[in-house]
């Protein structure tokens, strides 16, 4: 410990999921030894969050917080526990005593969330104490507090819009052959290079069955992002349980679109499908006839398009058993639930040509 | 100008370090007096003191870029005060920008090599020395033979390159909007940020890992328009920079607008009315609130009125559309506004 002054809070944030390297832990240590940090847990918060938190979705300030706040919990208690009476918490050394109120007096003993998901079991306790919200008298959901934001959007489309190699034409390497000019000394050819084009265009397609609609407004960021044209170009159709002939337009949801013509329009190269779809998984149900239809309907996409992403809003665990992990199967992890990390996994893997019946 | 050890990189914000309003260096660039909170002056020194980058984010119009260049004012100030260059001129702090363009490439940073001009030198020589002299004159044909003879004279140094390349103490480095770039470019850039050296081969120059006390303080912003890669934010310390408080707008007001005294109920009228604009945004999802910058360029238009007519502007705002118009610029911010407080307010 006097060596590796808080080893444990970096092994402890990062088995909370935080990106952290050895050299990250020698950051700390240096900013200890300077003098940084040492007035408290709130100036070491400070100081550990203004070298461990980056604007990544797995390295976010609610999760360091959350997994802070944890550590000190678990500290304090073992202290408590060590020590008799309690007022003497002044024992380690590294800590200036009068800088400990920050930390909030807890009963013994207390319920200790743990990183792990844990099944839950049914045991008479003390109901758990929500110390961060304030109780409301009612139950309010703030558009900010959508697990997928605007900007995570933002950012995975930007990532779509990386470049890649469009057609088999190529184009003159200017760049490249006066380089080779200046190392041979002569010109001896010209040297060509892959045409490279940077455009992608959406297309989303939202299921409108009736067990989607308790998940509508957790889509609607995406929905707006293309209303106000911040993602562009992008289309919206509809569709209900799986696309069959037909796609329907978004504004004027009676509107049958031939699925054909739609599909003839898409590119190879540029166009990035998103289904938003719960694929049976909301009413745990296995209907054979979706799960043919999908595929048979994957089978044609697939083909014409770059990229694809199936939105499903319930958790994995949810899929079980039910059309939702046959199709999820077919996709080979394409199917992901609202979180910003699988999003962003799946934007970086290419599709491959599925080979379906 | 003192021995290398005994400069002060410690940055205070304090009142003796600012600049008077609209100051300017011998390059012209521009040094305004900066508030910066407690926060964001411990992960400055700290960024100073770990010699790793910071890089910084926040809403646009919240001082992130005008940062570095307060760090230099104040270091000038605490090193180099009343020190005069053997040209007269007075010493300011070693300070590069780099404003990143979408179109660029993590080497032009560094420094980019004019092959082309070299090949045309080399045409130009070869292929008829005297009828060149007749052409281009005699001392301009002597200069290209001159700059031919050297390889060097073809390559010119970008901000970070000119940073590493003979620093005689720790200059500072701004990396302006690092996001504008593709998203390749962060990566491109690790190697130069993590150790500092770099090499150029078309003259076959190293630039070697300056010693401790020479290494750049590098200061980088990002708008968030795009993710930036892991192993980029790892190398740097973050810090988001957050709106300011109600006081520390005040601050920032009394130090940009010595002028505006006098005005004291305006101003009051004018913060308080900009909160209520701030707070009708932020809820609204897709809007763009307004930033410290755009609300100083409100009050600049104020303050060129009468204090009369900028009070009745301001109580009638949702009709004075050009002033409107600094603080909300989008048609859909502006309806909301005239929406939630339409026509004469009371003040």
């Amino acid at each position: 410990m006097a060596d590796l002054p808080f080893f444990d809070l970096f092994l402890h944030l990062k088995k909370s999921g935080m990106p952290l390297a050895p050299e990250q832990y020698d950051l700390l240590r240096q900013s200890l030894e300077q003098g940084y940090g040492i007035k408290g847990w709130e100036d070491l918060r400070r100081i550990c969050r203004l070298l461990w938190v980056k604007p990544c979705p797995n390295a976010d300030n609610d999760l360091f917080n959350a997994a802070f706040d944890r550590y000190i919990q678990q500290l304090t208690t073992e202290w408590r526990s060590e020590l008799e009476p309690p007022d003497d918490l002044a024992v380690n050394t590294l800590v200036d005593p009068s800088a400990l109120p920050v930390v909030p007096p807890r009963q013994m003993p207390t319920p200790r969330p743990s990183p792990e998901a844990q099944a839950p079991v049914a045991v008479k306790t003390a109901p758990p104490s929500f110390s961060q919200t304030k109780p409301n008298p009612k139950f309010h959901l703030l558009p900010t507090q959508h697990p997928v934001t605007l900007e995570i959007i933002r950012g995975s489309w930007q990532m779509m819009r990386q470049w890649v190699k469009d057609g088999v034409d190529y184009e003159l390497d200017l760049d490249e052959t006066v380089a080779q000019i200046n190392r041979d000394g002569f010109f001896s050819d010209v040297v060509m290079r892959p045409c490279l084009s940077q455009r992608a265009e959406l297309v989303v397609l939202v299921d409108e069955n009736a067990s989607m609609t308790p998940y509508n407004p957790a889509i609607q960021p995406l929905i707006d992002a293309i209303a106000d044209r911040r993602i562009n170009p992008a289309k919206l159709y509809r569709f209900i349980s799986y696309p069959d002939e037909f796609l329907y337009d978004w504004q004027d949801p009676t509107q049958a679109l031939p699925l054909v013509p739609i599909l003839s329009r898409l590119h190879r190269s540029r166009t990035v499908v998103l289904i938003v779809s719960d694929a049976g998984a909301a009413t745990a149900s296995y209907s054979p006839e979706r799960v043919d239809g999908v595929i048979r309907f994957l089978g044609q996409l697939s083909p014409c398009i770059r990229q694809l992403f199936w939105i499903n809003p319930l958790p994995p665990e949810r899929w079980r058993s039910t059309s939702a992990q046959a199709i999820a199967q077919v996709l080979d992890g394409r199917m992901i639930s609202l979180d910003p990390g699988s999003l962003q996994r799946v934007a970086r893997t290419p599709f491959p040509l599925l080979s379906l019946r | 100008m003192k021995t290398l050890s005994k400069l002060d990189y410690y940055y205070t914000g304090d009142e003796a370090y600012q600049p008077t309003i609209n100051t300017k260096d011998p390059q012209g660039r521009r040094y305004d007096p900066y508030v910066a909170g407690d926060d964001l002056k411990e992960a400055v020194n700290l960024a100073i003191a770990l010699k790793r980058p910071l890089l910084l984010e926040g809403e646009p119009g919240c001082g992130k870029t005008r940062l570095a260049g307060a760090i230099a004012y104040e270091l000038t100030q605490k090193n180099f005060k009343g020190q005069m260059a053997e040209d007269g001129k007075p010493i300011w702090w070693n300070y590069y920008i780099w404003t990143v363009k979408s179109t660029l490439r993590a080497r032009d940073g560094l420094y980019r090599y004019d092959a082309v001009a070299r090949l045309r030198d080399a045409q130009l020589i070869g292929s008829d020395p005297k009828r060149l002299q007749e052409y281009i004159g005699k001392e301009e044909s002597d200069e290209l033979k001159e700059r031919l003879k050297d390889k060097k004279s073809y390559r010119e140094m970008g901000a970070l390159g000119e940073a590493l390349r003979d620093p005689q103490y720790r200059p500072v480095v701004l990396i302006d909007e690092i996001d504008k770039a593709d998203s390749d470019f962060p990566n491109d850039l690790l190697t130069e940020i993590d150790q500092l050296r770099f090499e150029i081969p078309e003259t076959g120059e190293r630039f070697e890992t300056p010693d401790d006390d020479k290494k750049p303080i590098i200061l980088i912003t990002s708008n968030r328009e795009k993710p930036l890669p892991e192993p980029f934010l790892r190398r740097c310390l973050y810090f988001y920079v957050a709106f300011p408080e109600e006081a520390q707008l005040r601050e920032i007001i009394s130090k940009r607008f010595g002028a505006l005294r006098g005005k004291d109920k305006l101003i009051a009228e004018a913060i308080a009315h900009f909160y209520e604009v701030r707070e009708m945004l932020v809820q609204q999802p897709g809007s763009r609130p307004p930033g410290t910058s755009e609300f100083l360029e409100f009050l600049t238009a104020l303050s060129d009125r009468s204090v009369k007519d900028a009070k009745s502007d301001l109580q009638n705002l949702a009709n004075r559309l050009p002033i409107l118009g600094i603080l909300l610029k989008t048609k859909s911010d502006q309806d909301l506004y005239r929406k939630t407080f339409p026509g004469k307010r009371n003040g």
